[in-house]
């Protein structure tokens, strides 16, 4: 179970809120907006799982932003305050600052979906989905019940086969003869295990009638005036990217940061999962 | 939908005979039995007597192809004609395999899963998983995935996820069959709730008649042939077969053949007092009769077994193991010896890691610190918990020759080990086919084609059947006492161990914590011990088989 208020919200509200943060994440690169979405990002991912798992995957991204701003900076040479030249190659200000507007960007949409993997659980996608595609959403719970268990079981024929004939041929081939083996076995008690597993689904009724699902989650008012607010930021922030507040020229010289009420709007939109937890002061 | 109360009779079968669609001969032949609402019948039978056939009979979606004659009813109507909702509510069906009957990925949904499928609506489907979950103490792990489910509660969850569609008869086919001692008798346990409480009807197949017979008021037997020969009550069951002696005895409870003991050796029971069951019972029929005998007739007499001497073949010192690294250990500082020409039995219960034992020593898997002595260089080889595992071909003797070449064994070897363990007609067979006690036999054939010294088995005999049992103990004694080899065998069948093992081992938390001579751990145990030691001791002490009591009082009798 996922930290936080947010998280126990109804799927579909999560579901629209990791959308438009994701979606927002990649459509603007205005310096400000990029920082908003990456702090918020990092924000809600420390408060979700904490700061060691935070950093460990921000390591990995730092590389990956400075790389693609110098790849930018190297190749892109169309901003007019020159830092360094060499040969073709010549260093900008601004390239290197759109460089790392996209990076950062890209980090942003990352950070999101580690949150969104923390709080849309697996059950909560085929809850949020199983009404419009019940077959589907039964397979993909099937699926994820049978890997685990091929590859359990794959160990265990690993062990026996390797035990009984293992000793007799070492040699590559030997090695991957015995691969091919296992997959025989795999796929023999597969196909039994699945005769029977239909059996179970026919004895309970699969397929006599409409399926209906389970639902885990229902509707409190809360949940709607939560849908509410979201909708309007979500409009609000798109009637004003549109309009233009959201954008933001690099080159040939960088606009001028002002203040923007986009800023504000943005800023509630991405800040929902803590806004939702103003809840507690009432109590 | 016609009320299902207007009628008397849950299960109604009248003259049901079956053929199998690939054969001539009657699978059931002529089948007549009712079954009131609310009993608790049990379905005994030798293999391949059609006993599967007959349950699945009452259900169409799954029944076995072929031809039927006769008439099935229940409660009141013919099950071909019930709409599929109908059919699917009326009849539950728990099978033997805990793990291929969960079909979803978490528990909450497979409970749900049977009423998703007839639509019922939200509300009300809300409030039957709740209740289920509730009646089955479940709720505390509603939330987990159902991989991580350790086998007993994996069962469960099939019982509750057939439950929670309120059936009227609740079918079982050997629903214990893969689970340990303790998860079984937690299932049997919950099954008697289920007909008590809720009032359910419920026809099982099971071998476990220690386990069973407590519980059923009602006991039908099918022998050879699918004929019905016994329908009535246990009591009767159990003198008929005391009395036919068709070999089916070895599968009655501890209890029982305690006292069948006793009438055999001439000093029969009193007129008219029942046959016991459970322990209980049978200390309370132990202690009468060794009031009223003559104190000389009946002294504890155990056979013993003589342990072979010592001979290391394997030998473990200080291991350590685990999966990966992010992994507890599953073995902690574990010593042990395997000896040529001794059985060995490895105990303990699920999760001790007796399987990543039996997985070390065989070589398979290196151990993070500590190590093991193969001096002799001996030929180890394991046999997997799955018997399955082993076969790869269509026909029973093409899979024996498998591994022909790299063994250097012929064809005519093949069949002798066939015929050695009594499967010769089952040759061209599909290995799959076979039923669970012929199938582990196939399996333990195939591994001793390649002649290997020391024999690792996981649970050779898990849940198979009292003659089969017997059969795997003598070819294993023959194997020791006459080969040489060394055997190390894991199983939770306390008094199959006790029958044939020479040491045994328990295993705990990751340890093993005592290895003594099989006899003597079985009397020093208090309560992990076989159901006979229990019933003895006090009374006849040291006795831990029922041939122990046999050679207790027989001694001086027959003298």
């Amino acid at each position: 179970m996922a930290k936080g208020l947010f998280a126990t919200y109804h799927p579909a509200v999560c579901m629209l809120f990791f959308l438009a943060a994701i979606c927002f994440s990649f459509c603007t690169q205005h310096p400000v907006y990029v920082v908003m979405t990456c702090v918020f990002a990092g924000a809600y991912l420390i408060y979700l799982k904490g700061a060691r798992p935070f950093l460990r995957s921000v390591g990995a991204f730092i590389p990956m932003v400075v790389f693609i701003g110098l790849l930018n900076s190297l190749f892109n040479s169309a901003g007019a305050s020159l830092l360094w030249r060499w040969g073709p190659f010549s260093i900008t200000v601004e390239g290197l600052c759109y460089g790392l507007a996209v990076g950062g960007m890209l980090v942003a949409v990352l950070l999101w979906f580690s949150c969104y993997n923390e709080v849309m659980t697996e059950d909560k996608f085929t809850y949020l989905f199983g009404k419009r595609m019940p077959t589907i959403s039964l397979m993909v719970s099937m699926i994820s019940r049978w890997i685990p268990r091929m590859v359990s079981r794959g160990h265990s024929v690993y062990d026996s086969q390797e035990a009984l004939i293992g000793c007799y041929d070492q040699s590559k081939s030997g090695k991957v003869k015995r691969g091919l083996r296992m997959a025989t076995v795999l796929a023999g008690l597969g196909m039994e295990d699945s005769v029977q597993t239909a059996d179970s689904m026919c004895a309970r009724g699969y397929g006599s009638t409409r399926r209906t699902a389970y639902a885990r989650y229902k509707w409190h008012v809360r949940e709607y005036v939560v849908l509410g607010l979201l909708i309007a930021l979500v409009l609000a922030n798109a009637v004003l990217l549109v309009v233009g507040t959201g954008s933001f020229k690099f080159y040939p010289r960088m606009s001028n940061i002002e203040f923007l009420w986009g800023y504000v709007t943005y800023a509630l939109m991405l800040g929902m999962p803590f806004l939702v937890e103003l809840e507690r002061l009432k109590r | 939908m016609e009320d299902r109360n207007q009628h008397e009779f849950a299960l109604e079968v009248e003259d049901y005979s079956f053929t199998y669609a690939s054969s001539d001969v009657k699978a059931l032949d002529s089948i007549t039995f009712r079954l009131r609402k609310g009993s608790f019948a049990a379905l005994c039978g030798v293999s391949g007597s059609g006993k599967s056939t007959l349950l699945r009979a009452f259900k169409p979606e799954i029944a076995v192809a072929g031809k039927p004659s006769g008439k099935i009813r229940v409660l009141g109507d013919d099950p071909y004609e019930l709409s599929p909702v109908e059919s699917a509510t009326r009849i539950g069906f728990v099978m033997q395999d805990p793990e291929n009957q969960i079909v979803t990925d978490t528990v909450w949904h497979e409970l749900a899963f049977g009423l998703e499928n007839i639509g019922m609506d939200v509300d009300t489907m809300h409030r039957r998983v709740a209740e289920t979950a509730h009646f089955f103490g479940i709720g505390g792990w509603f939330d987990r995935r159902t991989t991580d489910l350790s086998g007993g509660q994996k069962q469960l969850l099939n019982l509750a996820a057939i439950v929670v569609m309120q059936p009227a008869v609740l079918v079982l086919d050997e629903p214990t069959s893969q689970l340990d001692p303790i998860a079984a008798k937690d299932f049997f346990d919950v099954l008697e709730r289920v007909n008590s409480e809720l009032g359910i009807t419920i026809i099982i197949i099971e071998h476990r008649l220690e386990d069973v017979l407590p519980a059923a008021d009602r006991v039908l037997f099918l022998g050879k042939g699918g004929r019905l020969l016994y329908d009535g009550d246990r009591d009767g069951f159990v003198r008929m077969l005391v009395e036919d002696k068709s070999g089916f005895d070895v599968a009655l409870p501890a209890a029982t053949r305690i006292a069948v003991c006793f009438n055999r050796s001439g000093k029969s029971l009193d007129a008219g007092g029942a046959y016991p069951v459970t322990v209980r019972e049978g200390r309370e029929f132990l202690d009468q009769k060794a009031r009223q005998e003559d104190g000389s007739l009946m002294e504890p007499r155990p056979l013993g077994r003589e342990v072979p001497p010592e001979n290391v073949a394997l030998s473990a010192k200080d291991l350590w193991f685990r999966y990966t690294k992010e992994m507890p250990f599953v073995l902690r500082g574990v010593d042990f010896d395997v000896h040529a020409g001794r059985i060995a039995a490895l105990v303990g219960g699920n999760g001790s890691g007796k399987s990543t034992l039996l997985s070390a020593l065989s070589g398979v898997r290196k151990p993070e610190r500590g190590r093991i002595a193969n001096p002799r260089k001996l030929h180890v080889a394991l046999m997997a918990q799955n018997p399955k595992m082993l076969f790869v071909h269509d026909r029973l003797l093409d899979d024996l020759m498998e591994w022909s070449s790299v063994g250097s064994y012929s064809e005519g070897d093949a069949i002798d080990m066939l015929e050695r363990f009594g499967l010769e007609d089952k040759r061209n067979r599909h290995p799959y086919d076979l039923s669970g006690g012929e199938m582990q036999k196939a399996a333990l054939a195939k591994i001793l084609l390649l002649d290997p010294d020391v024999l690792l088995l996981d649970e050779p005999v898990k849940g198979i059947d009292a003659l089969a049992k017997a059969q795997i103990g003598e070819i294993l004694t023959e194997l020791a006492l006459k080969e040489g080899k060394a055997i190390l065998f894991t199983a939770h069948d306390l008094e199959f161990v006790s029958e044939i093992a020479h040491t045994c081992s328990m295993m705990f938390g990751c340890e093993v914590t005592c290895t003594q001579d099989a006899h003597g751990f079985f009397v020093d145990n208090l309560f992990y011990s076989t159901p006979t030691a229990r019933i003895a001791r006090g009374i006849l002490d040291g006795c831990v088989m029922t041939a122990d009591i046999a050679a207790s009082i027989n001694a001086e009798g027959t003298a």
